[in-house]
């Protein structure tokens, strides 16, 4: 039994099975930058960023269902929302093997307040931050890293955990 | 949280302690035909999102 899933290889190797004849092409960075904690981590305001189109129910989200869909794009919720008030959205999950019931495993917003109350972290920021799913790498890549990253400091975040799903 | 603290190139990984309690046979078989990731009503609703991304595309909405 495989002790880990070969996520690309096996849906490259679906689709091309389903008859699509280009492969999808994998965003790929032959540099990476990299910055080390300027500071430890129990003095840092942490911020969450999540591609699970995570949801407060009863209030609508920034963008509605055509970003959701097919422009992508970035929505921020309170940090401070009650857990049972959130869900997902997402349609994309192995339904034979999981559900959505679970937020924290998609959304850790349990973990990053019990961090606080234990002094592991300093802090979070106001806002967490969703991504929605676009199929264009290349949107992902200079509008909404770049507006996530805005949000993030507008917030005044020392570092991000980043939680794709 | 300790990655953030330990880690001092890029690209670093960690593999978490967790178990997946109902076992590893969900493994072998997603994205596979015999289980694959989407329900067809999923599927359906993907590929209506495709033609709909390929329209805004062309008319330069995109």
């Amino acid at each position: 039994m495989a002790s880990y899933v070969r996520y690309m290889d096996r849906t490259r190797e679906y689709y091309t099975r389903r008859g699509y004849d280009q492969a999808y092409k994998w965003a790929h960075f032959e540099d990476v930058p990299f910055t080390p904690l300027k500071k430890p981590l129990s003095e840092c305001r942490v911020a969450l960023i999540s591609t699970s189109e995570i949801a407060v129910r009863d209030v609508d989200r920034e963008g509605g269902a055509e970003m959701m869909s097919n422009l992508g794009g970035v929505y921020s919720i309170p940090s401070d929302v009650p857990l049972e008030r959130l869900y997902s959205t997402s349609h994309s999950y192995d339904r034979a093997a999981t559900t959505l019931d679970d937020v924290d495993a998609y959304f850790p917003i349990s973990a990053m307040r019990a961090a606080r109350e234990s002094g592991r972290i300093g802090e979070v920021t106001r806002r967490f931050h969703g991504v929605y799913n676009a199929y264009s790498q290349r949107i992902t890549r200079e509008r909404d890293a770049i507006e996530v990253v805005r949000r993030c400091r507008e917030d005044g975040a020392d570092v991000a955990v980043l939680v794709p799903v | 949280m300790k990655l953030l603290e330990t880690a001092f190139v890029p690209r670093t990984t960690v593999q978490a302690p967790f178990k997946w309690s109902k076992g590893d046979a969900w493994k072998d078989l997603v994205f596979t035909e015999e289980q694959p990731f989407q329900t067809p009503e999923v599927e359906q609703r993907w590929n209506e999102k495709k033609e709909l991304y390929k329209k805004l595309k062309t008319e330069g909405k995109l």
